[in-house]
């Protein structure tokens, strides 16, 4: 079974998301292009500029590339992967945004599986930069954040240093708890008008 | 996983398609063409662009394609390309709607909030602990609860279902 195998549930929906906002950020634009095609929908004012568009398609190019190292067990090339999207120069859009926060997401889960802690962490403060709203992506940040906390917490009583495990045990329920309650506020946002599947 | 990650390019491979026949038909497009009134009738050009019609929400029946298909392809291809790429649109825009559904958002964040709980619960070794550890899984339960109600179900991704198990570590 490779490492994809592995991953948690919810990264197979968080990047088809992303995927189908690169897609529909694609289609725009090239419906739009030269202003020549009837049929191709309105921009209902989601229009996408070039430089975002650019930016989703290389983001959606990147994450393949690491499923594929990810699928190999290639964990530091899927790292080194990622490391190039997030030093990619990004658009100012809320677009990027969100996929800049879930490659941060994304990073920070490998190198914890890595035991890079301090790396993970990095990747996620780097990450709510780019999150700043109550949205998924924050909350997913500070889910994984948890996880960080919770693995240097059992690497610390692992060592003897019991009051330090201690510290770290208490941040990561914090962060856990937090990230519940955001979660739970993003479920009631979306469904607030009932919900939809369509 | 796999048949996702499968299915998740599958639709992006199949929106490059409509994109190049986007691009590819805006290129060919003669200047001073006037669109078919077979497929484009004069007052459906513009209207399109401005708002799409409900018929562009969903793609059109295979009966309607064919015959649509058929006479356009006769008197005009590009005109037929179009109209493929046209379908092949509405078919990846129908499939964005129902990835960026609320539904899909509500899942992915109940994904993120039981596996919270999950960790979470594993850390529980005082009284205190376990209380937290209690409130956030009846959190968690009445999440399930409201996007069972909401969406039904949480295809690939966690159950909703309240008498569920919540998953352990």
């Amino acid at each position: 079974m490779g490492r994809s195998m592995n991953r948690p549930r919810g990264t197979d929906l968080r990047r088809a998301m992303l995927g189908a906002i690169a897609l529909y950020a694609l289609a725009t634009a090239a419906c739009h292009r030269d202003n020549a095609l009837t049929g191709c929908p309105g921009a209902e004012g989601a229009a996408i500029d070039q430089p975002t568009m650019a930016f989703l398609s290389i983001a959606r190019a990147l994450h393949h590339e690491a499923d594929i190292d990810e699928s190999r067990g290639d964990l530091p090339g899927a790292i080194a992967v990622l490391e190039r999207l997030v030093t990619t120069a990004a658009p100012r859009a809320a677009e990027a945004d969100e996929v800049l926060a879930d490659a941060h997401a994304r990073l920070a889960e490998l190198r914890l599986k890595g035991r890079d802690l301090d790396g993970a962490s990095l990747a996620v403060n780097a990450g709510l930069q780019h999150a700043r709203e109550p949205t998924y992506f924050r909350g997913h940040l500070i889910e994984v954040q948890g996880l960080v906390e919770e693995a240097r917490a059992n690497a610390l009583a692992d060592a003897g240093k019991t009051q330090e495990a201690m510290q770290a045990k208490g941040k990561a329920m914090g962060l856990l708890e937090q990230a519940v309650r955001l979660q739970k506020q993003v479920i009631e946002r979306a469904l607030a008008d009932g919900g939809s599947d369509d | 996983m796999i048949s996702k990650e499968r299915a998740r390019i599958a639709l992006i491979a199949g929106a490059c398609v409509p994109l190049w026949m986007c691009a590819g038909a805006a290129r060919q497009e003669p200047p001073s063409a006037p669109p078919p009134a077979a497929v484009a009738p004069p007052a459906a050009g513009p209207a399109i662009q401005a708002a799409p019609s409900p018929a562009m929400e969903t793609p059109p029946s295979p009966a309607t394609e064919s015959v649509s298909e058929a006479q356009v392809s006769a008197a005009n291809p590009d005109e037929a390309h179009r109209i493929a790429a046209r379908r092949e649109f509405a078919r990846a825009r129908v499939d964005l709607e129902a990835a960026a559904s609320d539904c899909s958002v509500a899942c992915r964040a109940l994904t993120s909030m039981e596996r919270a709980v999950v960790h979470l619960c594993a850390l529980t070794e005082e009284p205190d602990d376990r209380r937290r550890c209690d409130s956030a899984k009846k959190q968690l339960l009445d999440a399930r609860t409201r996007v069972r109600q909401a969406c039904g179900s949480c295809p690939g991704g966690p159950s909703v279902d309240r008498e569920a198990p919540i998953p352990s570590r």
